[in-house]
């Protein structure tokens, strides 16, 4: 569904991204996973379209996007760094979201529990609930795809499990989800497809048995291909 | 469309729940207040002696003497306070990358840049619109409003407040954090005074540029006249610079140099195209922008003229011939020529000004305007008529109670209460209803 093909991404002559080929399938959690400053986080804006590669192609549907325009209509994207607005009430934020996306269903509302922070300032809700409030901004914007950048960062174990039963829903309809993440017992669990950067390129890529049988490891953890990939 | 409406209704929600905007409308409060109170004392005290003498009371004008120097503080008050006001109004949404959230609702980025400058656009209509008390409250105690000049006067306030807002989204889209933002807008309007202050200097390329500096151009408007070619330039810079900063706020746009590059450029050529618009008119009711009627009527009637000025253009007496003459000149005659004369010529005529009509030529070392038209009478043949009775300006002098101008104090304390009471209806409403 999605496909890159060799894309280069330099800031101020540092080569962030090199060469990245990859291709994304439909109705599958991808998760792109790789040690700090491998360019995750620039890899999602890039095929979101915020960021434009200095060489290579995206396509979508085999239709070739060049701009954040064109690829809007497919992808819904949630930011790592996103402070929503922090002056207002939950219910103000939430019934801006409700009137401009025409969201009449509440089942996703209530979902992410968030009539228990109804009434507070966003300014004052704990980290996890602040993130469980992006997530339900990400998922409430209908789009085949879902690109989410370090979706659980904040959560404590039981919000972890309750947000992944809601993600593995989405995929349930078709839906497509691309996720960066750090945690990787959360990432052996939730994902189908791992994508391993590292210094810009793709080391790896395929299902946890593909990338087992690629580097020999016998033990079902992602932590050991992740090592062994990594020294290479 | 509807989408749209919501999100300006939400853009004016912001600035109504920023503390910025409430500390400005209060300071608003306590500066025109202060201003109104000062300017009608003043007023006040000098009609005590116009009120027994007519020719005294000719020199009475509300506009220049109470709204402009009340209006003044608004001039302060946009220039050093208004930057913070707008510009939180995009570099919030850049600092909080809420940006990215709007524009993946349906909203295009120029949309969002066109609601983020309309609502802006209400707002400062709605400072503008805290000066009404002043008009309404000066009317109640017998003070007469020149309609014409004060709304010359609230559209001068309009303009530049749309300039202030041009900077503020300006140095909002270019810099990331509210400070650097807010400094760089004070920046960019002290710098514009600056250019203002080079109008004294015996330097003809500073003194030259000095047409270009905002304050310049707003002076028509205080002086009562409406410059086509002013208000025209007032509106360019806007635009430029709402473009600019459209450009460096949208992460959409690729070709970013390419569209600033051809921006520059038009906006140079709609400038060189505006240096020949030359339409000027005086709203003032005494007129004092411009010659008499019959003298208008005598300039209409005679033949083009030259003008040959022996002076050089920084000199004190070429600029009172501009300002007393050749600006009421323009108003008229738009066919005069004027030269100002330079090398060894200069110097061997320096301080003659002549005037060539039907051939004939006069000489004159005065720069006054009786002085000229007794010359040009003589140049032409024809003569001045006495000016009708009715069509001399009777000037409005007015002596107002001791402390009467004081109650506006309480109007805007009042208004400024409610403000304050908006705000904390809008921040902290409880809020009851559940889903």
């Amino acid at each position: 569904m999605i496909s890159l093909n060799k894309i280069y991404k330099t800031y101020e002559n540092v080569t962030v991204l090199k060469n990245i080929t990859l291709s994304i399938n439909k109705g599958t959690i991808t998760g792109i996973i790789g040690p700090n400053g491998a360019g995750k986080s620039t890899l999602l804006k890039i095929i979101t379209g915020i960021e434009y590669p200095n060489k290579g192609e995206i396509y979508i549907d085999n239709m070739h996007v060049m701009s954040f325009n064109h690829i809007k209509p497919f992808i819904s994207y949630m930011p790592e760094r996103m402070t929503i607005y922090p002056e207002y009430h939950v219910y103000e934020y939430i019934d801006f979201l409700n009137k401009v996306l025409k969201i009449k269903n509440t089942n996703l509302f209530n979902l992410f529990f968030l009539e228990n922070i109804y009434t507070k300032r966003i300014k004052h809700l704990s980290k996890g609930w602040h993130q469980r409030l992006k997530l339900y901004t990400a998922l409430s914007i209908k789009r085949p795809v879902y690109i989410l950048d370090e979706p659980f960062e904040g959560f404590d174990p039981l919000q972890m499990q309750h947000i992944i039963e809601i993600l593995l829903s989405f995929v349930k309809q078709s839906k497509t989800i691309i996720l960066s993440i750090h945690e990787l017992s959360y990432a052996q669990r939730i994902c189908n497809d791992f994508i391993l950067l590292n210094k810009g390129e793709v080391v790896a890529q395929g299902t946890l048995n593909e990338l087992k049988e690629k580097y020999s490891v016998k033990e079902n953890t992602l932590e050991k291909i992740f090592i062994k990939a990594l020294e290479g | 469309m509807k989408s749209y409406l919501i999100l300006l209704f939400k853009e004016i929600k912001d600035f109504l729940k920023s503390k910025t905007t409430y500390i400005f409308i209060i300071l608003l409060a306590i500066i025109l207040s202060y201003s109104f109170y000062s300017a009608v004392d003043l007023y006040s005290k000098a009609s005590l002696t116009a009120v027994k003498d007519k020719l005294y009371a000719q020199g009475f004008e509300p506009a220049s003497g109470i709204f402009v120097p009340t209006l003044g503080g608004l001039f302060i008050l946009l220039s050093l306070f208004a930057p913070f006001v707008f510009i939180q109004s995009l570099i919030n949404e850049k600092h909080n990358n809420t940006l990215l959230l709007l524009a993946q609702m349906p909203f295009s980025t120029k949309g969002i840049f066109y609601i983020k400058s309309l609502s802006s656009f209400i707002i400062l209509i709605g400072f503008i619109l805290l000066t009404l008390p002043i008009f309404i409250y000066w009317h109640l105690i017998g003070g007469h409003i020149p309609y014409s000049e004060a709304l010359l006067l609230l559209s001068e306030y309009m303009l530049y407040g749309l300039f202030i807002i041009a900077v503020s989204f300006f140095s909002a889209s270019i810099f990331k954090t509210h400070a650097q933002a807010s400094i760089f807008s004070l920046f960019l309007i002290i710098l514009s005074w600056f250019i203002d202050f080079g109008k004294d200097m015996n330097i003809p390329f500073v003194s030259g540029i000095t047409k270009f500096s905002i304050t310049h151009n707003l002076k028509y408007f205080e002086n009562g006249t409406f410059s086509l070619s002013s208000t025209l330039y007032l509106l360019l810079i806007i635009s430029f610079l709402l473009y600019t900063a459209y450009v460096f706020f949208n992460f959409s746009i690729r070709e970013k140099t390419i569209r600033l590059i051809l921006a520059i450029i038009l906006f140079i050529s709609l400038m060189f195209i505006n240096q020949n618009i030359h339409f000027n008119a005086d709203l003032t009711e005494s007129r004092k922008a411009s010659f008499s009627f019959e003298k208008e009527r005598f300039l209409k009637k005679i033949p083009a003229f030259t003008i040959d000025i022996y002076l050089d253009p920084g000199d004190s007496r070429a600029k009172d011939f501009e300002n007393d003459f050749l600006k009421k000149l323009s108003l008229v005659k738009t066919n005069v020529k004027t030269h100002y004369i330079k090398g060894k010529e200069l110097q061997d005529n320096y301080g003659t000004i002549v005037f060539t009509l039907n051939n004939k030529k006069e000489r004159t070392f005065s720069t006054s305007e009786e002085e000229i038209f007794i010359i040009l009478q003589k140049l032409s043949g024809l003569s001045i008529k006495k000016e009708k009775t009715q069509q001399i300006f009777p000037g409005y002098p007015l002596v107002v109670k001791n402390g009467w101008a004081m109650y506006l104090f309480i109007i805007y304390s009042i208004l400024s209460v409610l403000s304050i009471t908006i705000y904390y209806m809008i921040s902290f409403k409880p809020f009851k209803k559940r889903r």
